[in-house]
């Protein structure tokens, strides 16, 4: 059946990836699971849009198979604003009110009867619409044959009156012709109360990468996070994705190779622990010191993690690091011995991790340690050019690219959520030809992460040679400092 | 450092053949209450490597748990109380973990296990091939 899904206007390319993934955690996709043949089908809902509408616009239709399902997608999820049963639409109430007297009686005769209780809400893109005018909307639904009392605190059934008009000029989107009006019965929407209970501005123990809570939640969804999965972050820092995905219900474990962020904090009450405490969640089943470039697993172990969910260190912000000093692993130098009296708190040498081997890295470890099925979401930077990005993300046999989520973070770079299932088993050969392959890759396409050009395409100052064309409107255009803003 | 985490982790010095399971040197244990969760129990037993939990949970003063186990026992509530016990509530919080091969120790400390060696330990199993390591390394990169 089709609803109409109104989404929060923000994160557009996070939206409808956010309700797919959703629907196969709920089992929307469960008759299709696979063909005559065991192949996996396509899984991807069917989307239309409202008549003259833009894709960022917020009002979208969805065709999902239950009522129940839709109502778990929208209370799960953190950008539906709420799924709709669509009682009627039209470009002028004239044309609403002959819609919805046109939609069948026994849809809507079960929600209107002595019994229960309703609350009618007028809501609308992109204007305000003053008190008066909300009430002689809902007068103006006279035909409709409402037969319950009202209760605005807490109704059964809830309906929403929702106008869309002009709303171009100050939020991106294109104008839309004309105007839209849709009226429907709220199925589920989202519960947006988690993100001030879990906004880190509240949360006792942070890194500058904490990851913002809006965002945390959003990829523990992308990872189908359930109760008694098993979620590992490689590196887990504070703790703030792990804390999303607990908050979920799922197991957490995590590594980093900064022993003072995992072990230490900042003292006994501040730190990954005690924010998994201040939440009331249950604690990771395991914080450990580890590197990504050498991860500590026996040999045998594999298949293991329901979902790694992680945000490199990408080299902007926070570099990554790998154990071995940079002269030792040239060769220039010995190994340090470390004297007896200091070895207890030794810090061994770290040397730079780059994004590139980084990523072959997490690939590699998620290729292994994911059961089949399991998915692998993580934050990959782009960088922007005249508006558009490069999307040629990395690849891996074993796994299959479900989504890919851009949130501009400044003028030069962004960052891409990656979403990956995994779809085929790991082997020693899938393991060699997934090397090769990403050396491939490497070659075409990351040249530039290298060597900290990253950090210097989003820091340095705006490219010299622009002012040399002449055009000084578009050079004017471009602030000349953007580090603030990463 | 619970002894699921235990049963994951191996000695990953260069050259180490056989670095699991670790041997377990125990400063101070604690008990920390865990909620029970039968299905999680169920699907970690298929990835335990049981000899090393029994061994572990010895080491750690519980046991309680048989020699062996096979998938069947999962419906003995009995038995499931235990493996949540030995897995999930027990954590040692001081100690060591000792590579089987080598005797290099990993320490833990606060209850975290610190898997990375200092400089000259890394190095120890494959002093010979010194310069040959960052030139095989530098070709993943």
């Amino acid at each position: 059946m089709w609803y109409l899904c109104v989404f929060y206007h923000r994160l557009l390319d996070y939206r409808k990836p956010e309700v797919e993934s959703l629907a196969e955690l709920f089992g929307a996709f469960k008759d299709s699971n696979s063909d005559n043949n065991g192949n996996p089908q396509k899984k991807s809902l069917e989307w239309r849009l409202p008549q003259d509408h833009h894709p960022d616009s917020p009002f979208h239709f969805v065709n999902l198979p239950s009522e129940v399902i839709a109502r778990s997608i929208a209370n799960r999820s953190i950008l539906v604003k709420g799924i709709y049963e669509l009682w009627g639409e039209g470009s002028s109430y004239e044309e609403l009110e002959e819609a919805v007297k046109g939609y069948p009686d026994e849809r809507k005769l079960p929600y209107l009867t002595s019994e229960s209780t309703f609350k009618i809400t007028v809501d609308s893109f992109g204007k305000v619409i003053s008190f008066q005018e909300q009430n002689d909307r809902i007068r103006g639904f006279s035909y409709i044959p409402f037969k319950g009392r009202v209760n605005l605190r807490n109704p059964e059934h809830k309906f929403w009156l929702m106008e869309t008009d002009d709303y171009g000029s100050n939020n991106g989107l294109p104008p839309v012709v004309q105007r839209r009006i849709f009226f429907g019965r709220e199925v589920g929407a989202a519960d947006r109360k988690l993100l001030p209970t879990y906004q880190l501005k509240s949360r006792t123990y942070l890194g500058p990468t904490a990851m913002d809570a809006e965002m945390a939640f959003l990829m523990a969804n992308q990872a189908l996070v359930t109760p008694g999965k098993l979620v590992f972050d490689p590196f887990v820092g504070t703790g703030s994705i792990l804390i999303a995905a607990a908050h979920f219900g799922a197991m957490t474990m995590g590594a980093d190779i900064d022993i003072r962020v995992v072990r230490d904090g900042r003292g006994p009450d501040c730190n990954v622990w005690s924010n998994f405490k201040q939440y009331g969640l249950p604690m990771p089943i395991s914080l450990l010191r580890a590197d990504n470039n050498l991860p500590p697993w026996r040999p045998g172990l594999k298949e293991v993690f329901d979902a790694i969910i992680c945000d490199p260190p990408y080299g902007v912000r926070a570099g990554g690091r790998k154990s071995g000093g940079r002269k030792l692993l040239k060769g220039v130098v010995g190994p340090y011995t470390v004297p007896d009296d200091k070895r207890t708190d030794h810090i061994p040498s770290t040397a730079a991790y780059s994004l590139v081997e980084c990523v072959h890295d997490l690939l590699d470890l998620a290729a292994r340690m994911l059961v089949m099925g399991g998915r692998l979401v993580f934050f990959y930077p782009v960088l922007r050019e005249d508006d558009s990005i490069d999307s040629n993300f990395p690849e891996h046999p074993c796994f299959k690219l479900v989504a890919s989520c851009e949130q501009i973070l400044s003028f030069r770079y962004s960052r891409v959520l990656l979403t990956m299932v995994k779809t085929g088993s790991y082997t020693e050969e899938i393991a060699e030809s997934a090397r090769i392959k990403h050396l491939e890759f490497k070659e075409n396409h990351l040249k530039w992460l290298e060597d900290g050009n990253l950090h210097s395409a989003v820091f340095s100052p705006a490219d010299p040679q622009l002012g040399e064309t002449g055009d000084t409107k578009f050079k004017e255009s471009k602030p000349k400092y953007r580090g603030k803003y990463v | 450092m619970r002894l699921l985490t235990h049963n994951m982790l191996s000695s990953n010095i260069k050259g180490v053949t056989n670095g699991f399971p670790l041997r377990i040197e125990v400063e101070k244990v604690v008990e920390k209450q865990v909620d029970f969760n039968a299905d999680f129990l169920k699907n970690m037993f298929l990835k335990l490597e049981w000899m090393a939990l029994v061994g572990a949970s010895q080491t750690m003063g519980y046991d309680e748990l048989p020699q062996e186990a096979e998938p069947s026992m999962l419906d003995s509530d009995h038995f499931l109380k235990r493996l949540h016990h030995a897995l999930l509530e027990l954590h040692l919080e001081e100690g060591a973990l000792i590579c089987p091969e080598t005797g290099l120790r990993f320490l833990v400390n606060k209850g975290i296990p610190n898997m990375l060696l200092h400089e000259d330990e890394r190095l120890k199993k494959r002093s010979c091939d010194l310069v040959g390591y960052p030139i095989a390394k530098g070709s993943f990169t």
